[in-house]
């Protein structure tokens, strides 16, 4: 669905993406995941068609993203962690806009709404900044396109929202549609991303299925600090003991996998850790 | 086409505020003139009231003003850029719906609304003081020369406003000064050139100055004194506003997000 | 292996075990879709995927093409089995590694149960 090769991205002198591979599949949940200043909204723009590579390929739902055909933004429907909503009717706003995206469903618009509990007769300017987000999205999966690009989706929303939020990408996932949701609330969509992208250091680092990973990698928590050596690749202290990542003996001996320790285990030792998924990252 | 459309209709509901605002204040001047102009015409004769000439003010000042405006939240601001960006539909789709909403629909629509006002006011006026004025002729040469113009000069404003992040107006008419004393230079040095058997030292010579016999006596290229002017009207109608629309189309082409990281 | 330390596939298995066992999916009946279970748990439905041909695998749930998903005639009895599997294979030996190391016996374990028992019925 998307494939970037050799991508390469730099704002001035400084390059942010060096020859940077990526490719992603339809029917997933990716989660890009990123440290601060690691471009995951810039990647996200280059994907989107809002920036323009410097070098490399690049094939969104078969197209050159740069050249922003309107055959492929049919298909995207991004929402950014900032945004601006005109100050009109919610009627007037899929009057104006759905039509641009010729599967837009209105029944399925009401629903998430209805979920969501927005008042359709409001005004978009009386909503809060969290009902803004909810009603984008709504508006989105409603256009039914084939990519949803979100940046910290749940970023400004309630804990009950987040839950909300959580429901329904899971049921508008299907085998057609893929999101990409970039984020660094990783414990608001744990059990909800999968597979993992971590971009860092202007490569794609990890890319694989959890499956994936925890055939290759075990997670363990314990109470003492395990003793250096003994196939331990990171440890991290956490509340009540200590998470420890290894090598796994087997593919069949899975275990629970912590997003955020994994995070920090990947990061922290690129070419180790990251290195065993190098075959995953096509 | 279908796109063109609907960014026609969203431009329309983002300015017709605006739209309502303008016509209001033409209306307003329209009766208010009259009306103290008949009121004290009941004491003594005062000038005529002329539609004709009240319309260049509002369709120059004010189009221009829009024109210069209309790209910049879509391409200036950080949040409004998003949105344009990421709208599916060809950048020359959204060119030519700039267009025509700016360079045809607004003449159009003013001179057909300052006939409609003065319309209203004479009625009012006839109504009232028993005397009217001639209304506003839509289709009198003046006015659709006045109209062909500013279609031809929207083009710069529409450039203006792709071009510059910001006091789009003031930079493009500043630009537009610029532009003209440079002109007049090269004109001037074009002129020295060109009749240089008239200026035989630095002041000019002879100073029989009598119409079109002083291109025909003096001019080294005869050719332009009869080509010059088509030249000039083919370059004026046919070639300036296709040029900045094209200039246009490719800064909105290559319009990329400010944001990111 | 650790109890907890599950992945996140079979820890969603346990639950719709706990499901059959607690008579919530009576046998033979109808149960929720792949992607309504999704939505209620808030998971990834590829991972409610793999959850379900575990099941499927197992026998305890089975497919009927173009209807849905179905508890199996004998669901809870078959979960029941497994999930006695995993208490005597999993839980047991650490239960027992523990009370060496406490120094009970069977015996303090029986008395115990007995008590237990009482208290409930």
């Amino acid at each position: 669905m998307i494939t970037l090769d050799n991508l390469t991205f730099r704002y001035g002198k400084k390059p942010l993406f060096d020859k940077l591979r990526l490719n992603l599949e339809e029917g997933n949940i990716y989660g890009l995941l990123g440290m601060n200043g690691a471009g995951k909204t810039t990647l996200l723009k280059v994907i989107s068609g809002q920036l323009y590579r410097r070098e490399g390929d690049a094939d969104v739902l078969g197209f050159d993203p740069g050249r922003r055909h309107p055959d492929m933004l049919r298909e995207i429907f991004y929402l950014p962690e900032e945004f601006a909503l005109p100050r009109i009717t919610v009627e007037l706003y899929l009057k104006l806009y759905s039509p641009f995206y010729p599967r837009f469903s209105r029944e399925e618009f009401e629903g998430y709404c209805a979920t969501f509990q927005l008042d359709l007769t409001q005004k978009l300017s009386e909503y809060s900044f969290g009902q803004k987000k909810k009603f984008l999205l709504a508006f989105g999966l409603a256009s039914q396109t084939r990519l949803l690009i979100l940046d910290e989706p749940t970023n400004g929303l309630d804990i009950p929202s987040k839950s909300q939020f959580r429901k329904t990408v899971a049921s508008a996932m299907t085998p057609e549609r893929s999101f990409l949701i970039s984020t660094h609330q990783v414990r608001d969509m744990e059990n909800l991303i999968d597979p993992l992208v971590i971009l860092h250091q202007g490569k794609v680092i990890l890319n694989s299925s959890l499956e994936g990973v925890s055939r290759k990698i075990r997670m363990e928590k314990t109470l003492a600090e395990p003793a250096p050596g003994s196939g331990i690749l990171y440890t991290e202290k956490v509340p009540g003991g200590y998470y420890a990542i290894g090598k796994t003996s087997s593919p069949e001996e899975e275990s629970a996998l912590d997003l955020e320790v994994l995070f920090n285990g990947v990061v922290s030792d690129p070419a180790g850790i990251g290195g065993l998924f190098k075959e995953d990252r096509a | 086409m279908k796109n063109i459309y609907y960014l026609l209709r969203e431009e329309y509901y983002g300015q017709r505020k605006k739209a309502i605002v303008l016509g209001a204040v033409i209306f307003g001047i329209f009766f208010l003139s009259r009306f103290v102009q008949e009121f004290v015409g009941r004491f003594g004769g005062v000038g005529q009231f002329d539609y004709q000439e009240s319309i260049g003010g509002y369709l120059y000042v004010a189009g221009f003003i829009f024109t210069s405006m209309c790209l910049a939240r879509s391409m200036h601001t950080r949040l409004g850029q998003h949105n344009w960006l990421m709208m599916p539909v060809f950048a020359h789709e959204k060119l030519i719906a700039k267009i025509i909403a700016y360079s045809l629909i607004y003449p159009v629509g003013l001179i057909l609304f300052t006939f409609l006002s003065s319309a209203l006011t004479e009625g009012f006026m006839a109504l009232f003081w028993h005397h009217a004025v001639p209304l506003f002729r839509p289709f009198d040469r003046s006015v659709l020369l006045m109209g062909a113009h500013y279609f031809v000069l929207s083009s710069l404003f529409l450039m203006g406003a792709a071009y510059f992040k910001s006091a789009h107006f003031i930079k493009t008419v500043l630009s537009l000064l610029a532009f003209a004393v440079s002109l007049g230079l090269v004109a001037g040095l074009l002129v020295r050139f060109v009749y240089r058997d008239y200026y035989t030292s630095m002041v000019a010579g002879t100073f029989h100055i009598n119409g079109e016999d002083i291109l025909l006596q003096y001019c080294r290229f005869p050719w332009l004194s009869r080509w010059g002017e088509p030249l000039g009207k083919f370059l004026y109608w046919g070639v300036l506003s296709p040029f900045f629309w094209a200039v246009t189309y490719f800064r909105i082409k290559e319009a990329e997000a400010k944001d990111a990281v | 292996m650790q109890y907890e330390n599950r992945p996140i596939y079979m820890q969603i298995a346990d639950y719709l075990y706990e499901m059959i066992l607690s008579g919530g999916w009576p046998d033979g009946e109808r149960i929720p879709s792949i992607r309504e279970m999704a939505v209620q748990m808030e998971v990834n439905p590829n991972t409610m995927t793999r959850t379900y041909g575990l099941l499927q695998d197992q026998g305890v749930i089975y497919n009927k093409r173009g209807i849905g998903y179905f508890a199996s005639a004998e669901a809870r009895a078959m979960t029941l089995r497994l999930k006695r599997e995993e208490f005597i294979h999993g839980e047991l030996p650490e239960m027992f590694k523990k009370m060496d190391a406490l120094g009970m016996g069977p015996r303090d374990i029986a008395e115990l149960y007995d008590k237990y028992k009482g208290e409930k019925s």
